[in-house]
């Protein structure tokens, strides 16, 4: 006789289903994109969908920590657009005539990490709803891109730059690369260090967590940071693809990365998922908006046709009975 | 002679409106295992996260091996080796049962940043051999059973006392064996005395067959004041039981010569149940009663017995089969409107979470209900509504500066005032489940809640009584039901003159 069936039943039923559910979803969009379009199904093509989807994955990655937090980040389209002024400030371009190169990166992603930490300091030390905080820190960041340029759109000049984000090495686009070292890094974050498992208990109980010695203020601080360090990236990659530093390159990152988030299957109470989730996730929704183009669906249902997907994959995926709460 | 391994002098706590602990005295001596008994609110919690350094007292002195110390948090205290399992638990079910048990002290397994968490599983394992658990560390501890939890607390209790590497060291049991099964009770108390042969020991618990069983010395306490202490060789459950409950049955208190006289012939039934059963945990099963008009009807049992579920039933707060008559209806209440419109109102015994309405000041608090009477189309008429809580405010004497301030800044018993003029505000209100109206709050607050009740029964409004004691539920009621298992076991009739002794009712209790 078969002996596996009660304990393999057992297993079945606390195996964590909401990692299967967003796998096969983004495996049913690409069989629906090969049969319609065969010549789809090349490397090239497949990249190029990826590379699109790259500032979105990296933004989905910084707020994936916040949401395990259980908190919230608005921020992500201020940052980032901060982020793609300053760097295309620093840089050579039409209005100036300095060119700090490498550095302006530097500064660009160093300047939205303090922008995230300091989200961090006023949510934990003048507690505030950490959503009340970012956004409110999302428009000062807006803001302050919109007077750097005041309006006259900034085209970087410094081709070493662009050329740096847009090339391709060994057939491999170079964002492909630098998306690997930040997914790494964020990986080994949440897996190998007590940040991750701090981060996790916080989102699952913070008052437990406090009454365990833990400077429960000092990760979340480190966690915006990291957030705010993800989106700087996301910006210089954004100014590098387009050529020009304005504020609304942005637009759309900010709902497409939570929902990335969700639809991974990190639950918005915090204290769960992580960015393997959330890089499938995101890859979920640029393949949508490719399937889309590729369906010859209008593209005026773009965007209903991403929350009906949204709304579903959580409907099934999702671990609910918990109260959802923004802290 | 030497100094006890712990010891406490005259500590004393005091909650707003409520002393906690006044001037209670404990001596722990090395590798004994010490009990602590009392009823609900007697200050059994308030003193364990006093010795475990999550409360600080108001007065009192702390030695702990003759020296005197004071500790502000929990992690000083784990310092000496004091190390607290708690009654709720404090796992996080998110993260593995290893980084529970190694939460906030990572350090050892820590390189250049990174976390060994192969190192600290091996260590883990060591830990829960202890407990005599085959867990697998990397489990997500949401995922265990309630009783394995409950092992890896005691694990995470045991890592906590051996790495602040003091030659002594306690730990402390807060009612551990509340929702264990005998067998897994058996196995705790085998690891208490494996325990006992290197640390102190102190355990808290309900049941008191338990406490004589495991603790070598037990410490009675009652309303905050320690009663004595005795050696467990020659006690009885019985004996332990009356020191515990203390004081006679006090006439005056419980206003017993205004008690209600109930005609059980020819009186009127305001509420009866036929076979109610409650559907999911079968917490209470075929429960028949009736309340009679005036009555103040009691129901007893130990925790667990169903008493309260069945009063949160009668308020469509539960999920029940049976039957509920009351006035012309015939079936069961499935929520909470529907009870009102019957005339029950409910007073749940979490004031904070369900009876108030904290940032409300009184004025709203009190009217909440009562809204649904005093609007025009849904607009509220404000001066009628204040009209309503100062009339409420002056006939309950309830002690505030004005109808306007916020309800939570109220002393216990005045909240618990305002509770009762919410529902007391609406007419049709002609019964009322009291759900342990009297927690939390102090003695004198106390007194003038059973007045209150005793002149609410007088306009003809029937009351439905659970209590933490039963000295007070025999000094109010005029018949108690006793529930053992969710089922009514045995009702005594509580006269004025012809009260049931609590020896009686304690022997169909258990």
């Amino acid at each position: 006789m078969l002996s596996f069936d009660n304990d393999f039943l057992k297993k079945l039923k606390k195996y964590d289903y909401t990692f299967i559910v967003p796998i096969v979803f983004l495996i049913a969009i690409w069989v629906t994109i090969f049969t319609v379009n065969p010549l789809f199904l090349n490397l090239r093509s497949i990249l190029s969908v990826l590379v699109t989807a790259v500032p979105l994955i990296i933004c989905a990655f910084g707020v994936t920590h916040v949401i395990r937090l259980g908190s919230i980040d608005l921020s992500i389209e201020g940052q980032a657009a901060f982020s793609a002024v300053l760097v295309s400030f620093l840089l050579q371009n039409n209005l100036n005539n300095f060119d700090l190169g490498f550095w302006a990166v530097i500064i660009a992603v160093l300047a939205t990490t303090l922008i995230g930490l300091l989200n961090g300091v006023i949510h934990t030390q003048v507690k505030i709803p950490s959503f009340i905080s970012s956004f409110g820190l999302g428009a000062i960041a807006t803001g302050a891109a919109i007077l750097i340029y005041r309006g006259e759109p900034i085209s970087i000049t410094d081709n070493g730059f662009r050329g740096f984000f847009t090339n391709w090495n060994f057939n491999i686009p170079n964002i492909l690369f630098i998306t690997a070292v930040v997914f790494i890094f964020l990986y080994y974050l949440q897996k190998k260090t007590i940040i991750g498992t701090y981060v996790d208990a916080i989102g699952g109980d913070e008052k437990l967590t406090r009454l365990n010695g833990i400077p429960v203020d000092k990760f979340k601080i480190i966690s915006f940071g990291i957030a705010g360090f993800c989106y700087g990236i996301a910006g210089v990659i954004l100014a590098a693809r387009l050529g020009t530093g304005t504020a609304d390159l942005s637009t759309g990152l900010l709902l497409n990365s939570i929902a990335a988030v969700l639809l991974g299957g990190t639950a918005l109470q915090g204290g769960n998922g992580g960015v393997i989730r959330t890089l499938i996730g995101a890859i979920i929704i640029s393949s949508l908006k490719t399937g889309i183009i590729v369906l010859r669906i209008n593209p005026y249902f773009q965007e209903g046709f991403i929350g009906i997907v949204l709304v579903t994959v959580l409907l099934l995926g999702a671990k609910r009975g918990k109260l959802v709460i923004n802290k | 002679m030497t100094a006890p391994y712990l010891q406490l002098e005259k500590m004393t706590k005091e909650y707003p409106g409520v002393v906690a602990l006044n001037k209670v005295d404990i001596k722990v001596n090395y590798n004994e295992v010490v009990g602590l008994v009392g009823e609900n609110g007697a200050g059994k919690s308030t003193l364990l996260k006093i010795i475990s350094g999550i409360e600080s007292p108001d007065s009192g002195n702390y030695f702990l091996e003759g020296k005197e110390v004071k500790y502000n948090s929990l992690l000083e205290a784990h310092k000496d080796g004091i190390s607290l399992v708690f009654q709720e638990q404090s796992l996080l079910p998110n993260i593995s049962v290893a980084e529970n048990i190694f939460l906030g002290s990572e350090e050892k397994y820590m390189k250049f940043g990174m976390l060994n968490k192969k190192k600290m599983y091996e260590e883990t394992r060591k830990y829960l051999e202890m407990v005599d658990s085959e867990i697998d560390p990397g489990t997500l501890t949401g995922n265990l059973e309630f009783s394995d939890r409950q092992m890896i607390e005691i694990a995470k209790s045991l890592r906590i006392v051996e790495e602040s590497d003091q030659k002594n060291s306690i730990i402390l049991f807060d009612e551990p064996t509340s929702v264990l099964e005998d067998e897994e009770i058996k196995k705790l108390f085998e690891i208490i005395n494996e325990i006992k042969k290197d640390h102190s020991v102190i355990f808290v618990s309900h049941r008191l067959d338990e406490v004589i069983e495991i603790s070598d010395r037990v410490y009675i306490l009652k309303d905050g004041k320690n009663v004595e202490d005795r050696p467990t060789k020659n006690i009885n459950q019985k004996e332990l039981h009356n020191l515990m409950v203390g004081r006679s049955l006090q006439e005056e208190y419980y206003k017993i010569k205004d008690q209600n006289e109930i005609d059980y012939i020819n009186g009127k039934v305001v509420l009866a149940t036929n076979d109610l059963t409650e559907q999911k945990n079968k917490n209470f099963c075929d429960c028949c009663f009736e309340l009679y008009e005036g009555e103040i009807l009691g129901f007893a049992g130990v925790q667990g017995s169903g008493k309260e579920q069945l009063g949160r039933a009668l308020f469509g707060l539960e999920q029940v089969m049976g039957e509920i008559k009351c006035e012309s209806y015939k079936d069961i209440i499935d929520f909470p409107p529907e009870a009102i419109n019957r005339g029950i109102a409910y007073i749940p015994k979490e004031r904070s979470l369900e009876g108030l309405v904290f940032g409300f000041d009184v004025n709203d608090n009190i009217n909440l209900p009562n809204y649904r009477n005093i609007n025009k189309y849904g607009v509220i008429d404000k001066e009628e509504a204040k009209e309503v809580s100062r009339k409420w405010v002056k006939r309950l004497g309830i002690k505030t500066p004005s109808i306007h301030t916020p309800s939570g800044s109220l002393s216990g018993g005045n909240q618990q005032k305002v509770v009762l003029a919410k529902w007391l505000a609406i007419n049709e209100i002609n019964i009322l489940i009291l759900d342990h109206p009297t927690r939390g709050i102090d003695v004198g607050a106390k007194e003038e809640i059973y007045e209150l009740m005793r002149e609410v029964v007088k306009r003809g409004i029937s009351i439905i009584l659970t209590s933490d004691t039963l000295e007070e539920l025999i000094g109010l009621s005029n018949r108690i039901h006793v529930m053992k298992d969710g089922e009514i076991v045995k009702t005594f009739m509580a006269e004025k003159d012809n009260k049931p002794t609590q020896e009686q009712i304690v022997s169909h209790m258990v």
